[in-house]
């Protein structure tokens, strides 16, 4: 896995997680990790190898998955467009890490929530 | 290796706390680094077998969650529960959830970056150079959980021998089976002595096709203890004690 290194990383508009973040103003945006469960096998196997290793590259899912790069391509740009992965390039290698994935907001009256501040 | 172990329960109420910090207890007194991450933010309570209130949490998973601080900033040294023995080698530490009503409101009024909770657990294994992660989660299913199960090396489920129990259970091993977690246990808890426990073992085995790491007899004593500390510990002859020992063996064996 590579160090973070934030001057090498050239792509946008994908960023990498920070392992810090400044504290949060507003709610997060993003997707449930539920989905996950509604992937069909192949994606979802995907989506867990990235989740194991956090930023890994074609070659590495693919070895990890024992499949040819060709099958897993087509899924990895798949779940890149459904945003529950997203590309990074570092030192001209291409890497793929997990999306935005956010424990969702539930909705109470705001009268509830301030009673519980 | 490290190794990320989840405790999980479908329904509340059936001593997955309780048997998360007897088990890490028993790992750690193996001479192992193990960690314990209470993720149960909605319903926190594994601290209490280590002796702490909310007055001892300084920092807790939350404040890493809103970026206040970094994650080995939570993880508390509880390394003392150990017997004097044992202190040398073995190390427990502990990531509690806050117990401050307004803080668990605000997760669930904002909720948070589940990627964020997944490179702290990744943190705390490199920082304090643990063995074992130990992910106690909140029963049922929701995004800690299904992080935990999906990232999960070895996965316990707890179960009582409960109609209802038996139920969710089925639910809990469907989703663990679709996140492809290597290696899946199930933990029979408060078990009545009643019970012929070998033909329940095979009963559960084989409605689950998953094996039993131990069924755990219900027990006065594990009741009359009632959180305040690690009875495996405290009691280590003790019928409970020896159920947990020979978990702990299974889990550090595979």
């Amino acid at each position: 896995m590579p160090e973070s290194d934030d001057a090498s990383l050239q792509s946008t508009p994908f960023t990498e997680p920070p392992t810090q973040p400044a504290e949060a103003s507003s709610p997060p945006v993003g997707q449930s990790l539920s989905e996950l469960l509604d992937l069909p096998e192949g994606l979802r196997a995907i989506v867990q190898v990235v989740l194991r290793h956090q930023q890994v590259t074609l070659a590495d899912i693919a070895a990890q998955l024992q499949q040819p790069i060709a099958q897993i391509s087509p899924g990895l740009d798949q779940l890149v467009r459904q945003g529950l992965l997203h590309q990074v390039t570092l030192d001209n290698q291409c890497y793929y890490q997990l999306g935005s994935l956010i424990r969702k907001p539930r909705n109470l009256a705001d009268q509830i929530w301030e009673q519980l501040k | 290796m490290s190794k990320i172990v989840s405790i999980h329960s479908f329904r509340g109420g059936t001593g997955k706390s309780n048997i998360t910090a007897n088990v890490a207890a028993a790992i750690a007194q193996m001479g192992k680094r193990v960690g314990i991450v209470d993720t149960d933010i909605q319903s926190p309570g594994i601290h209490a077998l280590f002796g702490f209130d909310e007055g001892r949490i300084q920092h807790s998973l939350n404040d890493y969650l809103w970026g206040r601080c970094a994650i080995k900033d939570t993880a508390y040294d509880v390394s003392t529960i150990l017997k004097a023995g044992f202190l040398a080698k073995g190390k427990v530490y502990l990531i509690p959830s806050s117990l401050k009503v307004g803080e668990i409101a605000r997760i669930l009024r904002e909720g948070y970056n589940v990627d964020l909770l997944n490179l702290g657990f990744k943190e705390l294994i490199e920082s304090l150079n643990l063995d074992y992660l130990f992910i106690d989660t909140h029963p049922g299913i929701n995004e800690e959980t299904l992080l935990s199960i999906a990232i999960s090396d070895q996965l316990l489920i707890i179960l009582r021998p409960d109609r209802q129990d038996f139920q969710g259970t089925a639910v809990a091993v469907d989703i663990a089976r679709k996140l492809q977690v290597p290696q899946l246990f199930l933990v029979v808890n408060r078990a009545l002595a009643a019970y012929d426990f070998e033909a329940l073992r095979d009963r559960i085995q084989a409605t689950y096709n998953t094996p039993v790491a131990g069924i755990l007899p219900n027990s006065d004593d594990v009741m009359q203890l009632a959180s305040s500390d690690v009875f495996y510990l405290r009691y280590p002859n003790h019928p409970f004690s020896q159920v947990i020992g020979s978990i702990a063996q299974q889990l550090v064996r595979h």
